[in-house]
């Protein structure tokens, strides 16, 4: 399995609620299920799909950026980005969104930098 | 949806939510793939259709890392799980069922050789126009080998013609050539005694 890159700062409790209460659905990946598998194999931290990209997948400790981006990817797909960009385009879009809007989400200073490093890929 | 494009599964997960993930990889696919009805063919053989809902994005990962694999979801049951389609073709394509169910039950006609089993109906083209009083259709390999097999067959000589190769143009310009010279006479097993 490839290195992950994890975000610096924890998601506080507080922010998976906040997600659910915009309409989403999460789920915690659990050690031996196929949902730990399928993160594992797409070297992801987390996932989000569902007809209307609103099923977010994490593993059990997320980092903040990791489920915002997520959160971000629904609203992606709403404002037909994710169409317009397709399936790539929407993961530059998303993580250059989060580096603009850097004080807006309150992002710390390292997990701008993991975005910058993601961004440039690799 | 992804168009004509094919979806050659590499993995399978079953989801604590209940839905199923495809992980596979696709050439020339669309941007992105919306939910649609998609017909899935194991080894050539159509066994069915499932609803997917779309394509799954993976966050935190590098961007361009994630290759030629695509992920999308179904919650329809399915209940091949990754051993069963170990060392086996998965496929998953957009064909309507109608179009799945001639190549189901046309694979095999009396008289004629049978597509190789790998092989599915082509759901673009039946194969070239043919002389008056022939017929044919044509299937095409859907796996990496890629592939072409057509076929035509005059009910009226009881003559048959095939054209198969890596490509359709391949093919249809055998097939065409053998068609012209005539053809060659259908085996019937057992012969039909008059």
């Amino acid at each position: 399995m490839a290195k992950l890159e994890r975000g610096y700062e924890p998601a506080s409790q507080e922010l998976p609620r906040l997600v659910l209460e915009k309409r989403r659905q999460i789920e915690f990946a659990e050690e031996g299920s196929d949902d730990l598998r399928y993160l594992d194999y797409r070297a992801a931290n987390a996932n989000v799909g569902g007809p209307t990209c609103k099923h977010i997948l994490l593993r059990k400790d997320p980092g903040k950026i990791e489920v915002l981006e997520e959160f971000l990817h629904g609203t992606q797909y709403r404002c037909r980005v994710i169409d317009r960009l397709g399936f790539d385009g929407a993961e530059v879009h998303v993580k250059e969104f989060m580096i603009r809007h850097q004080r807006l989400m309150r992002l710390s200073v390292e997990d701008v930098e993991i975005l910058y490093r993601l961004l440039k890929g690799g | 949806m992804g168009g004509s494009c094919t979806i050659q599964v590499e993995d399978i997960f079953h989801f604590k939510d209940g839905r199923t993930v495809f992980v596979g990889s696709v050439e020339n696919g669309p941007k992105f793939f919306k939910r649609g009805r998609y017909g899935v063919w194991l080894d050539g053989e159509w066994r069915g259709s499932i609803d997917l809902e779309g394509e799954m994005l993976n966050g935190g990962s590098k961007v361009g890392r994630s290759g030629p694999l695509r992920s999308v979801s179904t919650t329809d049951k399915f209940r091949l799980d990754r051993e069963s389609i170990a060392n086996r073709s998965l496929v998953l394509k957009p064909t309507p069922p109608s179009e799945a169910r001639r190549s189901h039950v046309h694979r095999h006609l009396i008289g004629l050789k049978s597509p190789p089993p790998e092989y599915v109906a082509d759901p673009m083209t039946l194969g070239p126009v043919l002389p008056e009083g022939w017929d044919g259709d044509a299937w095409e390999n859907v796996g990496r080998s890629g592939g072409s097999f057509l076929r035509a067959w005059n009910k009226a000589t009881g003559r048959v013609a095939y054209g198969d190769a890596n490509s359709y143009e391949e093919a249809r310009r055998l097939l065409l050539l053998k068609v012209s010279s005539g053809g060659d006479t259908a085996i019937l097993d057992p012969p039909i005694s008059k």
